[in-house]
């Protein structure tokens, strides 16, 4: 598999293809939609060396030294705030995180006002987030920057799937092949969505499990299947994704109650016991334990890949932040 | 006395069945005479048509605010102004001042009066005083009457003054809160959606009950395929219904949202292409009466936002004729079907003596060039706003020039 120039991606599967040589040619990420598998693999493949560079001690590069780099969080968030953080400073770049209470953005009319504000102050990678799908987008067409879609409304969160993806090569091998299902509410879910364009793109075969009124028909035209019994939905799966149940979604407009879907749809050994043997699971974060997952199989090393899902999110967001300043930093000739 | 002779024109007018080489003679702005040898008096204004299209101005009957220069240059001489929030059309003096605010304007806006007090759906606003300033429609805009038994007493109230109600479809109950078509588009770019069945819904609902009531209905803009089956059975049992629907509904789908164009961001959303195709089809069929604009002026701030949060609407005025003759060169409709549903059929549904070239209608005219290929552009839009969905497209046909005539 030499490959000095872009290989011929339909000549092979491109799922299982090398993606050496390949170059992630797209100016923001925005989405996983529409990035082709080799996209997908350049990533993963940085991504990796990254995760190798992360179990060092001595954690600090500077490869993305005098960036700047601007996480822009329109919604509460923890655990993906800190993860991007941590991956900018590791790459040597000065980050700045803005967490916008939801309260001083009442209307949307700032945004773009904020999106141009923030490009005045030439910033060379900007992470945001936002409760709106498309919004991500929004401010990527009015910035001179990269933009990393950090989430938005229910539309995308692209480095959430490209970790997970990360941890299932790590644990599984490859993807392609495997049998994934991914339970919960999936109509509200961005993890989902991303998931099921990474997942389908690598060739593995997806499950969407849950209760009708949060797994709707229509993402079967995704190209996944939709199950509303967790015995077939997880029969011989490779992986078991939970979501992370809303609070708002639990109080009678989508579900009765969180122990009615916990007796129907939560992860416990009696259901997983459909799953493969050895099926890796897997969670966003945070838990509701009890509701979606019992706490007994999320705390199970052995099977469950929570854990090195956030630590693959950093690797993740390093190899996203390095792979998209790489044709910013290349134009400078004094670095 | 005024009076301006047209000349060398291309008159047409569906109602008369004109269709053909002629002179139209206007008096104190009514029509006097139309012929080959019409005696114009001395002092008559004379204007040469080159053989262009002389025709009713158009008659538009869903508006979201007055917009005469916009209406003129797209060849409407009365638009309805629907009543939505911030400018609810409920009372007497209310509707006067939007027909005092004419005066001078080079289009009409006529006001549509609002069914229910500050459109809340609940109480009744003062129809039969409204009626009396001058008021030919009523009902809530957009926003639809949920309550079965307040828009039932609506109708049957309605009807003693024979009177029109104009009903938007949309079962709201289901479409709270969304902003797309259920379809595996909006799934896929993750916005809230609603099933299109809602709009059918509420036909089916308003059918048995203007059936109830015998009260007449119109219903501004039907969206899909189920709400063209719907209405053309209800016309086949005889039935009072009209419906209309805009450019955007046989023009466009919903991929034209694309990756969150907000400019495609209308109410009822875009659906999908088969509903595109029925929508054409009830127009062909005849089951669709009416085309209309939704003009709806939406600044920068309104739209450029999240998706989610844009507001819904586009102008419509100025590519309204345009975008209808599409449908004479897709040979959808023919050129006499195409105007008299921009003409002569929303006269009818409202009522009014204009829409057609007959002796002693008012002279509001239209002069049109059918043929002109221009593009649209946002930019060159004399609307205050730019929201057209249309940006870019190339089209034909062109008003000329509009003219009003004396309303009695």
């Amino acid at each position: 598999m030499s490959s000095s120039s872009a290989p011929p991606p339909d000549q092979r599967s491109p799922a299982r293809a090398d993606a050496a040589g390949w170059t992630y040619s797209h100016p923001h990420l925005l989405g996983i939609e529409g990035l082709h598998a080799l996209d997908i693999n350049v990533l993963l493949d940085e991504a990796e060396v990254y995760a190798a560079h992360n179990r060092q001690t001595q954690k600090r590069k500077a490869i993305l030294k005098g960036l700047t780099q601007i996480n822009m969080f329109f919604e509460n968030s923890t655990r993906t705030l800190m993860s991007f953080d941590l991956a900018g400073k590791r790459l040597g770049a000065d980050t700045i995180s803005l967490p916008v209470s939801s309260s001083s953005i009442k209307k949307g009319e700032t945004l773009l006002d904020t999106a141009l504000t923030l490009n005045a102050m030439r910033p060379d990678v900007i992470v945001i987030r936002h409760g709106s799908s498309g919004a991500v987008k929004l401010i990527a067409d009015n910035v001179d920057c990269a933009v990393i879609n950090a989430g938005d409304g229910r539309h995308e969160h692209p480095t959430q799937a490209l970790l997970d993806a990360l941890t299932i090569r790590h644990r599984k091998g490859a993807i392609e092949g495997l049998v994934v299902a991914i339970c919960g509410d999936i109509l509200h879910s961005r993890v989902a969505r991303s998931n099921i364009h990474l997942l389908l793109t690598l060739g593995a075969v997806v499950r969407l499990v849950g209760p009708p009124t949060l797994v709707p028909q229509q993402f079967t035209d995704l190209g996944a299947s939709v199950h509303h019994d967790m015995a077939q939905g997880l029969k011989d799966a490779d992986v078991v994704m939970m979501l992370r149940l809303q609070q708002e979604r639990m109080s009678g407009a989508f579900l009765p109650s969180t122990r009615e879907y916990f007796r129907t749809f939560g992860l416990t050994a009696d259901k997983l016991a459909h799953a493969k043997p050895d099926a890796l699971i897997m969670h966003p974060g945070p838990m509701n334990r009890g509701v979606e997952i019992d706490t007994h199989i999320a705390d199970d090393l052995k099977r469950s890949g929570i854990a090195e899902q956030v630590e693959m999110g950093v690797a993740v967001r390093m190899a996203c932040l390095d792979v998209l300043t790489r044709a910013a930093r290349s134009e400078d000739v004094d670095v | 006395m005024s009076s301006i002779l047209y000349e060398n024109a291309h008159l047409i007018c569906p109602d008369q069945n004109l269709d053909g080489h002629g002179k139209l003679l206007t008096v104190d702005g009514k029509i006097s005479a139309i012929g080959n040898d019409i005696i114009a008096p001395n002092d008559a204004q004379v204007v040469d048509c080159r053989g262009k299209i002389l025709c009713p101005g158009l008659i538009d009957l869903q508006v979201f605010a007055a917009d005469p220069a916009a209406a003129a240059r797209g060849g409407i001489t009365t638009s309805l102004l629907h009543p939505r929030a911030g400018a609810e059309l409920d009372s007497p003096s209310k509707v006067r001042a939007i027909f005092a605010g004419n005066r001078g304007q080079v289009a009409r806006t006529i006001p549509m009066g609002a069914a229910t007090r500050a459109l809340g759906g609940e109480e009744m606003a003062e129809i039969g005083l409204m009626k009396e300033a001058g008021v030919l429609a009523f009902g809530d805009g957009q926003s639809a009457m949920g309550d079965a038994a307040v828009f039932m007493r609506i109708l049957t109230y309605a009807s003693s003054f024979d009177t029109l109600i104009i009903h938007a479809a949309e079962e709201e109950r289901l479409t709270q809160g969304t902003c797309a078509t259920l379809t595996d588009l909006s799934v896929r770019l993750g916005l809230p959606a609603a099933p299109s069945f809602a709009e059918a819904m509420m036909i089916q609902r308003d059918l048995r009950l203007i059936e109830a009531t015998g009260a007449s209905l119109h219903i501004p803009i039907i969206s899909c395929a189920e709400s063209v089956t719907l209405i053309a059975e209800a016309k086949a049992r005889g039935l009072s219904i009209t419906c209309g629907t805009t450019p955007a509904y046989f023009a466009l789908n919903e991929i034209a949202i694309g990756d969150y164009r907000t400019f495609s961001k209308l109410r009822p959303p875009l659906r999908t292409e088969d509903d595109r195709l029925a929508i054409a089809k009830g127009i062909a069929d005849g089951v669709i009466d009416v085309l209309c604009s939704g003009h709806a002026p939406l600044t920068e701030e309104e739209k450029r936002l999240p998706y989610e949060q844009a507001e819904p609407g586009m102008v419509g005025a100025e590519t309204l004729l345009a975008m209808s003759l599409t449908l004479v060169r897709d040979e959808t409709v023919s050129l006499s079907q195409c105007l008299a549903m921009i003409t002569q059929k929303p006269a009818d549904v409202l009522g009014l003596e204009t829409g057609r070239l007959a002796i002693g209608a008012p002279a509001d005219l239209a002069l049109l060039d059918t043929q002109a290929p221009w593009k649209v552009s946002s930019k060159s839009l004399v609307s205050a706003a730019k929201n057209t969905p249309f940006d870019g497209l190339p089209v034909q046909g062109k008003a000329i020039q509009t003219w009003l005539g004396r309303w009695a």
